[in-house]
């Protein structure tokens, strides 16, 4: 297989996460490659939100090791992840529902801006982001989500499932180049659905997507990549169609 | 819109000090000093504001920074005969260092025990004042007005005591503390502040550090308290230990309280109100703490944003 040559962007090895006797995560050796949609998906209590949560260090894992572009980031703490760019974006939708949904993303954008502005020049180093930039770059990210003209509504107001998209905004903004997606469309409507499939394709021309889904259509459709996991460990591998003709993963999961 | 809401703010902050400034040639001399006591009060309230209020971290042992200040300082001129200046500079420094290496210990903690771990070095700062007696003259405190030297304006001579002088040293601590509170809330990290208060571990996962943040809060904020302390001996000329009691820890939270935590001009307001309603009752019955408690819980049932909290929430959308 050709991919096998590819450099990978993400692997762990022997990744491995108890909670008391119940292993969550089992010697997991996962290998994420570039340039394409990778998706996870198993029954509920697989071990997938788990994986993911150790990936960009919610969760610290009992044993074993990640790395991320060829460097071990075991031990980095959750916030140099995101500065190398491993973007996590919640299950449960988690902005800050109290501000407005500009200084949501303005949040984000500022971090970013920074990042790019210290490597410039040492005056770049010392000051300040500009709130002209910030207010630019909060427009475009919003614009790309489709939530345009929200900017000073509060977060917490709006309906949930703008509230999923200006999550995926937040995490736009921090300039991934791995983002991680919890279940995005649950407890969406069918034409939500649509639209963020959509939105997430898109995306994907730039970064790297990695996929936790329950909606099979979803999956089938957006990814190029299908992980499957159960008990805490990799049943299967391999394209979509792959998946949809593996046995076990049939007898296990799929139901059918 | 950002911009416009910071304009606003500096107008209407602005417009209460220039108030203030107008009300020296006004008051009779009783308020005189109480609004310069008020003022000298409210800049600690504002420093502590800006760790409860804008930060989110409640402390229960501010009135070790408050009094650190004020013990460097007034030991500072006592013992090393520096200058009026030179014990302000020694008390912010002593506080900086005192408030980094308590941030550094407490910060490990996080909600009730980042409380009680506070209130433990609270405590021991204050039960420490006490213990060394012969160095810091424990419960009776001391006078500074024989070792502070004259304040010299335009070769004119002035008592640092000296009600008008005390006035607007008072006014300018106040208006420095409110003006660099504003525009710390109106920059970058302002808004990494209020995203830790709102959300810290949402905060970490957008690429943050939150404790680097913490520490800068409550160092800024300690030192700020430490520099209120230290200015007050200096106007006040009086160390003393009631400045390291509990209830002079407790005393910010209330008034930041009701005045609305998390606005800026709400410390000063809370500080206000609360320092007349204790002079008021206190004419009236000895048993003032039953009033004030009586209004803290009527306050909280009807107003839990404060005063300034609810005003913003209502009208005042742009209100810092």
């Amino acid at each position: 297989m050709d991919e096998m040559a590819a450099v990978e962007l993400l692997s762990t090895h022997k990744l491995t996460r108890q909670y008391g006797g119940l292993v969550a995560v089992d010697e997991v050796n996962f290998k994420l490659y570039p340039d394409r949609i990778h998706a996870i998906i198993g029954p509920n209590g697989a071990g997938k939100t788990t994986l993911v949560s150790l990936i960009c260090g919610r969760t610290a894992p009992s044993s074993g090791r990640i790395s991320f572009k060829g460097n071990d980031i075991t031990g980095l703490s959750s916030a140099k992840r995101v500065q190398a760019g491993i973007v996590y974006t919640f299950q449960v939708t988690s902005v800050f529902s109290n501000l407005s949904c500009y200084e949501n993303v303005a949040l984000s954008v500022q971090r970013n801006l920074r990042a790019q502005q210290k490597g410039t020049s040492m005056l770049g180093k010392w000051s300040m982001v500009s709130e002209a930039d910030i207010e630019q770059a909060v427009s475009k990210y919003l614009l790309e989500v489709g939530l345009e003209g929200v900017e000073m509504q509060i977060a917490g107001t709006l309906p949930y499932g703008h509230q999923k998209l200006l999550e995926v905004a937040m995490s736009l903004a921090a300039g991934p180049k791995l983002l991680i997606l919890d279940e995005p469309t649950q407890g969406l409507a069918e034409a939500e659905i649509e639209n963020l499939t959509q939105l997430i394709r898109g995306i994907s021309k730039s970064v790297n997507v990695l996929l936790i889904e329950h909606n099979m259509e979803v999956v089938f459709n957006l990814a190029d990549h299908v992980t499957v996991m159960d008990n805490g460990s990799i049943l299967a591998e391999g394209t979509p169609t792959e998946i949809e003709n593996n046995h076990a993963v049939q007898a296990s999961y799929l139901g059918n | 819109m950002r911009k416009k809401s910071l304009v606003y703010s500096l107008f209407f902050q602005g417009g209460i000090l220039l108030l203030l400034f107008i009300l020296q040639f006004i008051l009779p001399t009783y308020h005189h000093s109480s609004v310069s006591k008020i003022m000298v009060l409210a800049s600690y309230a504002v420093a502590y504001n800006f760790l409860l209020g804008y930060t989110g971290l409640m402390s229960l042992g501010h009135a070790m920074f408050f009094a650190a200040g004020m013990y460097a300082a007034g030991l500072g001129i006592y013992y090393l005969e520096l200058s009026a200046l030179g014990g302000l500079l020694f008390g912010a420094g002593f506080t900086l260092v005192i408030s980094l290496l308590f941030g550094l210990f407490a910060l490990r903690t996080s909600g009730v025990s980042f409380l009680i771990v506070t209130l433990m070095f609270g405590q021991t700062f204050y039960l420490s004042i006490l213990y060394f007696n012969e160095f810091t003259f424990g419960q009776d405190g001391f006078s500074l007005a024989k070792y502070l030297g004259k304040l010299i304006i335009i070769n004119k001579e002035y008592l640092y005591s000296n009600p008008d002088v005390r006035y607007n040293f008072a006014l300018i601590l106040l208006t420095a503390y409110l003006l660099i509170s504003t525009l710390i809330m109106f920059s970058p990290v302002g808004r990494i502040l209020i995203a830790i208060r709102e959300n810290e571990s949402r905060t970490q996962l957008l690429g943050y550090n939150v404790f680097y943040y913490k520490l800068f809060a409550l160092v800024l904020s300690g030192t700020f308290s430490g520099i209120a302390g230290a200015t007050h001996a200096l106007l006040f000329t009086y160390v003393g230990t009631t400045f390291a009691e509990i209830h002079h820890s407790i005393s910010p939270i209330l008034w930041t309280l009701l005045g609305g935590a998390g606005t800026v001009i709400g410390p000063l307001l809370g500080t206000g109100i609360m320092y007349y309603l204790v002079d008021i009752i206190s004419g009236i019955t000895s048993n003032y703490q039953l009033v004030v408690g009586a209004v803290l819980i009527l306050m909280i049932i009807w107003f839990p944003m404060g005063i300034m909290g609810t005003l913003r929430q209502k009208w005042m959308k742009w209100l810092p």
